[in-house]
């Protein structure tokens, strides 16, 4: 552009130089023929030079335009920001649930704990073979097993005709009320060394028209000799401490001692002086018990056995021996 | 009472003496077949003392005789003794020790104290 504008001042101070001279008009005709395709040339040049910077100009434009665009892009994300409201919201929910499985985990490690402190306990008061309620629940159990062998052996009974059947521990007192009530010509008699369970045993058969009388005893020791023709122990038969099988309250009612069998042997130590010639005994023990060493016991004595009924309540192999002359 | 005619004291104290303060009578279905077959099996003379002891000896012979069981007067007043007259209230007391057992609610207490027991 410079070239052109001093080239345009020169060629005007020669023009003006030249208007008052005729031969110079024809210098000037001469010059501006021989300047002509320059100033032409120099025309198109400009001319290119300006189309050339208006194509510039719309290329910075249009430069412009992206630069805005990357610009309002680069600004404002408006795009981004509820992904990242869902994303902590998301986080949030995570967190609770977590926090509520932490919980929940807690309250199971908890639980597990005290049913672990609870299964201590039981298994140190009543080992495997223990009945889960040795209270009330399954003494139930094994008296219904013993009524239903002294109903098995029904006939049997009614046959030796009995005069004097001893329940000895009859707790509740529903297995010497059963036996009452299916031998009506018999003197019922029971013991328990536990007094409550005296009353009970007579309220049972006071209830069921049945008379029964209940001492509070040992095991049947203050009886006369040969006194009874019917004997029915359901003993304490849980495997225990010794020292637990000594007591007079309810663990009276199931702790058995060493092999659960402590009670039960030194019942059969005195039955052949309290049982009648031809009387008969029926024992309830289970598997624990090892009832063949009862067996041999009892044999030693001079016992025929029988098993009478064997069942299986909870894992455990309840049976009904019976033994006679 | 039938049943204090069976217990005996600790070693072989019997029969018990008993003591009774408060006697109860109940009405019991009489069955004289189950008497006839209770009797060969008391100590008459022990059931005879001991029902007077509590003042229900009344019309009880003090020897038995034979043929008791054709008897039905007699079963009937032994049935009355043995099994409607029930000592609810009194003690029992051993012939050999002197150690007394009480009754109360008609259930005499036969436990022992640890001393006892050995």
């Amino acid at each position: 552009m410079d070239d052109t504008e001093s080239t345009t001042t020169s060629a005007d101070e020669n023009t003006g130089n030249l208007l008052d001279n005729p031969t110079r008009d024809t210098l000037a005709e001469g010059l501006l023929g021989f300047l002509k395709p320059t100033v032409d040339q120099l025309d198109d040049r400009v001319r290119a030079t300006r189309i050339s910077q208006l194509e510039l100009k719309q290329q910075i434009e249009s430069l412009n335009e992206e630069l805005q665009n990357v610009r309002s892009a680069l600004n404002d994300h408006p795009d981004l920001d509820p992904y990242v409201k869902k994303l902590i919201s998301c986080k949030h929910k995570v967190t609770v649930v977590l926090n509520v499985l932490q919980a929940s985990q807690d309250r199971l490690n908890e639980i597990r704990r005290v049913v672990n402190k609870e299964k201590r306990v039981r298994t140190a008061v009543l080992p495997e073979a223990a009945p889960q309620e040795p209270e009330q629940g399954t003494s139930a159990e094994d008296s219904f097993l013993l009524i239903d062998a002294l109903e098995k052996d029904l006939e049997y009974l009614k046959a030796k005709n009995p005069v004097f059947c001893l329940e000895v521990g009859s707790g509740s007192g529903i297995v010497i009320t059963a036996l009452g009530m299916v031998l009506p010509q018999c003197f019922c008699i029971s013991t328990d060394i536990n007094r409550n369970a005296c009353v009970m045993s007579k309220d049972t058969a006071s209830y069921n028209k049945v008379v029964l009388d209940a001492c509070n005893m040992d095991l049947a020791c203050f009886f006369v000799d040969k006194m009874f023709d019917v004997v029915i122990f359901n003993p304490p038969y849980v495997v225990t401490e010794s020292e637990e099988c000594r007591r007079t309250d309810i663990t009276a009612s199931w702790a058995g001692g060493v092999k659960g069998r402590e009670i039960t042997d030194r019942l059969l130590d005195i039955i052949p002086k309290k049982l009648a010639d031809d009387g008969v005994f029926y024992l309830l023990l289970v598997q624990e018990n090892i009832p063949d060493e009862v067996v041999k016991i009892m044999s030693g004595y001079g016992y025929k056995c029988d098993i009478v009924i064997k069942r299986k309540v909870r894992n455990e192999q309840q049976l009904v021996l019976k033994f006679y002359n | 009472m039938l049943t204090s005619k069976c217990l005996k004291g600790v070693m072989t104290g019997y029969p018990l003496a008993i003591n009774a303060t408060n006697i109860k009578v109940t009405e019991v279905d009489f069955n004289p077949e189950f008497i006839t077959r209770v009797i060969p099996k008391l100590d008459w003379e022990v059931l005879w003392t001991a029902a007077n002891s509590i003042g229900h000896g009344e019309g009880l012979p003090k020897i038995l005789e034979p043929k008791y069981e054709d008897n039905e007067e007699l079963l009937k007043k032994v049935h009355r003794v043995l099994l409607e007259v029930e000592i609810e209230e009194g003690n029992l007391t051993c012939p050999e020790s002197g150690r007394q057992f009480p009754i109360s609610k008609g259930i005499p207490n036969m436990l022992l104290t640890e001393a006892e027991v050995q």
